[in-house]
């Protein structure tokens, strides 16, 4: 019988991708508005609890199975359904993390001629 | 009783957060274009999420470690998420736009969606500039879905563990594909024009429904006007000259019209 006894488990570091030029008169307030999603996975913000890695060590430890295959199979599901959970939960809350990530962004010059802080 | 301490497992983190510009009207650029690349256009509801993965292969050695107690680390396979969706209505797709195109409508009421978990966000091929990221859909709500096969469908039940009795749909255009239409629950918000595009959608599916190619083009001519958005025109628009095409070549086949002289 095989068993977890220990896990370390990490949450990766945030990465930024822009598809806006840098000569874009817009460049500086999309990095105010993509930096501010960033901020929102910390402690204490709206998607702060999200993707928790402690909370997937937590399912993984004890987990245990007569083959280290088989071990490993049931280490992958668990994975994949915290997985699929925490981004269903990120599609229900995506709305409200827009708004607020607009309300900063949007502060800033120069503005759009439309502006998603109303979304 | 074996112990196995796990070594570094890297947390999956592949959140999509994709910014647009504020939409001013309904999303419907090249709709005759993605009508065409549409097996199925179709209003469904999502029943159920689950997960699938490909094998797990633990190597000889990773074992031996184990057993001697050593710290290991499980290597994840390739997975990803399969949605069951309920098609309510089907609305359209390419075999009503092209008279020889197969019916690859689905048959049943209920289709499959497969999503690799790790998919990275692509250009669009179709529209300048547009970054199409991966479609998501939640369990319980009810989208507007232009849906086409997914391509290679044994290599995606060879590598992902997938049922190989099931056909996977993915979506024309990533989430452009999957719009999620609103609820009580999720009621529409200012700038996301999901009505009008549902309506806009449904009565261009309903003008190129008629039986034959004339019905199709006067249809459509007749809605052109219905709604002020030009990308609206320029579909129909659109439409009618491939239709007006297709019926010059369909009767220059039949020897109503002599072709061009050589």
């Amino acid at each position: 019988m095989y068993i977890i006894r220990d896990a370390v488990v990490q949450r990766g570091a945030p990465q930024v991708a822009m598809y806006v030029p840098s000569s874009s008169q817009f460049y500086y307030n999309v990095w105010i508005h993509e930096e501010e999603h960033v901020q929102q996975f910390g402690p204490g913000r709206i998607l702060g609890d999200l993707y928790n890695a402690d909370e997937l060590r937590n399912l993984l430890i004890g987990i245990s199975a007569p083959t280290l295959g088989q071990l490993s199979a049931l280490v992958t599901d668990v994975q994949y359904l915290h997985l699929g959970l925490q981004n269903a939960v990120l599609e229900l809350r995506a709305p409200y993390a827009e708004r607020e990530a607009y309300q900063v962004s949007d502060q800033s010059d120069p503005r759009y001629v439309y502006q998603g802080c109303g979304r | 009783m074996m112990c196995v301490p796990l070594l570094s497992l890297p947390l999956l983190l592949q959140v999509g957060f994709v910014d647009r510009p504020v939409a001013t009207g309904p999303d419907l650029d090249g709709l005759f274009e993605r009508v065409l690349a549409s097996s199925l256009v179709a209003v469904g509801r999502v029943s159920t999420m689950t997960h699938a993965h490909g094998p797990v292969y633990v190597p000889k050695e990773v074992e031996e470690a184990a057993k001697r107690g050593e710290y290991v680390s499980i290597q994840l396979p390739p997975g990803g998420f399969v949605f069951s969706v309920a098609i309510e209505r089907k609305l359209c797709g390419r075999s009503d736009l092209v008279e020889e195109a197969q019916a690859l409508e689905p048959r049943g009421s209920v289709i499959h969606m497969f999503i690799p978990h790790d998919e990275k966000p692509v250009r669009s091929q179709r529209s300048p500039g547009r970054v199409n990221v991966p479609e998501w859909l939640i369990p319980g709500r009810e989208y507007l879905l232009f849906l086409q096969e997914a391509g290679n469908q044994q290599g995606l039940v060879a590598t992902y563990g997938l049922d190989p009795e099931t056909t996977y749909y993915r979506t024309v255009e990533g989430d452009r594909g999957a719009v999620a239409l609103p609820d009580a629950a999720h009621p529409e918000r200012k700038y996301d024009f999901t009505t009008p595009l549902l309506e806009a959608v449904t009565t261009f599916c309903e003008a190129v429904k008629a039986p034959d190619l004339e019905a199709k083009i006067q249809n459509l001519r007749a809605v052109r006007e219905k709604f002020p958005y030009p990308a609206w025109r320029e579909s129909v628009d659109t439409a009618i000259l491939n239709l007006q095409m297709a019926k010059i070549y369909r009767e220059r086949r039949q020897g109503a019209i002599p072709g061009p002289r050589p």
